[in-house]
């Protein structure tokens, strides 16, 4: 069973067709990268397969289940691009929020958070308020809420802003730990050097069109992954 | 699993809009306001001259009811337009709904956190008044007749608060609550207007508007009507099964169109 199947999928911002006949599969226990330029489409593609943005044609489905539905989100935890929360929250009032919202009793809540805190290397912070922190340490909050979840598909829109060479790591070990609990990452990112690092599977995206979705190493053939991507959406351009 | 997520919701609530600064504001000009209508009281009481005349004694419960009603309703506003904006506003939004939470269930716990929280300032308000004008000797004994007048008012709240939530969803914080009062002055006088009953030779397109607006929308001044008798131990007026029922169907129909709202908002790409 695949873990995302997106079916002639369009989608329109008034007369401007922003996501055109986009199909892509996205097996289970991998951890799979969404790449393209600005304004290619992946945060919008992204937003349909959550349900949060609407869709005039195709069908999004998650672990066979329509998108939108409430027993898909069930199995899936977002993290999105500029993570915030209310700024006089303390980080762990924060955490307590997102694990109460992913079901996490009550009786396991603190250890889960401390767990949490101490992954993302963050547990100094734990009596912190939002507005205390800088940009980087909020993305680890971000982080650590997610791990919260016990989900089986992960979505992180631009997972590495703001974060710093260890903060990058330590996100890094943490996807490629999900992905051998057979969990299935789902990155939408600009930065290319960590993606060929840690996805084994890609999909390319211009101008709403899917160019490309399958083995990173298949694409790359020998080259990096910045030199093939160059090459695809270069050659799509001109 | 759901349970536990209503509590967070309602939690989160009061943590984010109890700390609201406005209504702190609102609450200690409130506080100087009942000082100042008692102290104009006592002038005209000690003056019976004036008093007489303007015969203030009579309707200082009627005032104080005035008083506070608006100021209740004017909270409603307030937290009405944040519940829901300030999460728009932060981003948090997008992520609740990507939690596995049904919609119309997010903004119930939303609206409900709100309701609860004015009306604990309406109370503490009202017990406060009480206590003020109870220490200048007014006959203001504490009855039952209150707490029920105020459980009737609490609708009212509600309504208040819908209303500017669902301003809030389409519009920015400032242009949803100047929104969300223009439609409660209509909902007052239409329900004003069509209560005595419907004079169908005399519509016209304006009329029709207000009629339609007293037909699907709560009658806020039925309710304002109901509470006030309730306090001022008036019997003229009775609150019948029909009336009961419309509040129902009425409130249910604001409550989905501001829920669709919601489930149909576009949170567009950010690229």
């Amino acid at each position: 069973m695949n873990a995302i199947n997106i079916k002639s999928l369009k989608k329109f911002y008034g007369n401007r067709l922003v996501l055109d006949d986009v199909n892509l599969s996205v097996p289970r226990g991998v951890v799979f990268a969404l790449l393209g330029p600005n304004g290619a489409g992946k945060t919008t593609l992204l937003k349909s397969i959550l349900g949060i943005t609407r869709f005039k044609e195709g069908a999004i489905e998650i672990f066979e289940k329509t998108s939108n539905s409430y027993e898909s989100h069930k199995c899936l935890a977002y993290f999105p691009e500029k993570f915030n929360f209310f700024p006089y929250f303390t980080v762990d009032g924060v955490l307590k929020f997102y694990g109460k919202m992913y079901g996490v009793s009550h009786q396991d809540l603190g250890q889960q958070i401390d767990k949490a805190l101490d992954k993302v290397e963050i547990m100094a912070l734990k009596n912190r308020r939002i507005s205390q922190i800088s940009k980087g340490e909020l993305q680890r909050v971000g982080i650590a809420s997610i791990l919260l979840a016990k989900a089986e598909f992960y979505i992180f829109d631009e997972p590495f802003y703001g974060l710093d060479p260890i903060g990058i790591k330590i996100i890094k070990d943490i996807f490629q730990e999900l992905a051998s609990c057979n969990k299935t990452v789902f990155i939408n990112s600009h930065i290319l050097g960590e993606v060929e690092k840690i996805a084994s599977e890609i999909a390319i995206i211009n101008k709403g069109k899917i160019l490309f979705s399958g083995n990173v190493n298949t694409f790359i053939n020998g080259r990096s992954l910045e030199d093939s991507f160059y090459s695809i959406i270069k050659g799509v351009q001109a | 699993m759901s349970n536990v997520i209503i509590k967070a919701l309602l939690i989160n609530t009061f943590q984010k809009e109890i700390r609201n600064k406005t209504l702190l504001f609102l609450f200690v000009l409130f506080i100087f306001l009942i000082l100042l209508i008692n102290q104009i009281s006592v002038f005209f009481v000690s003056n019976p001259s004036m008093e007489q005349g303007f015969q203030w004694s009579h309707t200082k419960m009627s005032f104080l009811y005035e008083i506070i009603s608006g100021w209740g309703g004017l909270l409603g506003f307030i937290l009405g337009v944040s519940t829901i904006k300030s999460d728009l506003d932060y981003g948090i939004s997008q992520q609740i709904v990507a939690f596995p939470i049904r919609p119309w269930l997010y903004l119930a716990c939303r609206l409900f956190g709100s309701w609860l929280i004015v009306n604990f300032y309406y109370i503490v308000t009202l017990v406060l008044a009480l206590m003020v004008f109870a220490f200048s000797g007014d006959q203001l004994a504490f009855s039952y007749k209150i707490f029920l007048s105020f459980g009737v008012f609490s609708l009212k709240i509600l309504i208040c608060i819908t209303i500017a939530a669902f301003f809030s969803i389409h519009f920015s914080k400032i242009l949803a609550f100047v929104s969300g009062i223009i439609l409660f002055t209509i909902m007052n006088i239409s329900n004003t207007h069509f209560t005595q009953g419907v004079v169908w030779s005399e519509l016209g397109p304006f009329s029709m508007i207000g009629l339609l607006v007293h037909w699907i929308l709560p009658r806020v001044d039925t309710i304002s009507l109901l509470s006030k008798n309730l306090l001022l131990d008036k019997t003229t007026f009775t609150f019948n099964i029909l009336e009961g029922g419309h509040f129902l169907i009425a409130y249910s129909f604001l409550f989905w169109i501001t829920c669709l709202s919601l489930k149909f908002k576009d949170y567009q790409g950010g690229e």
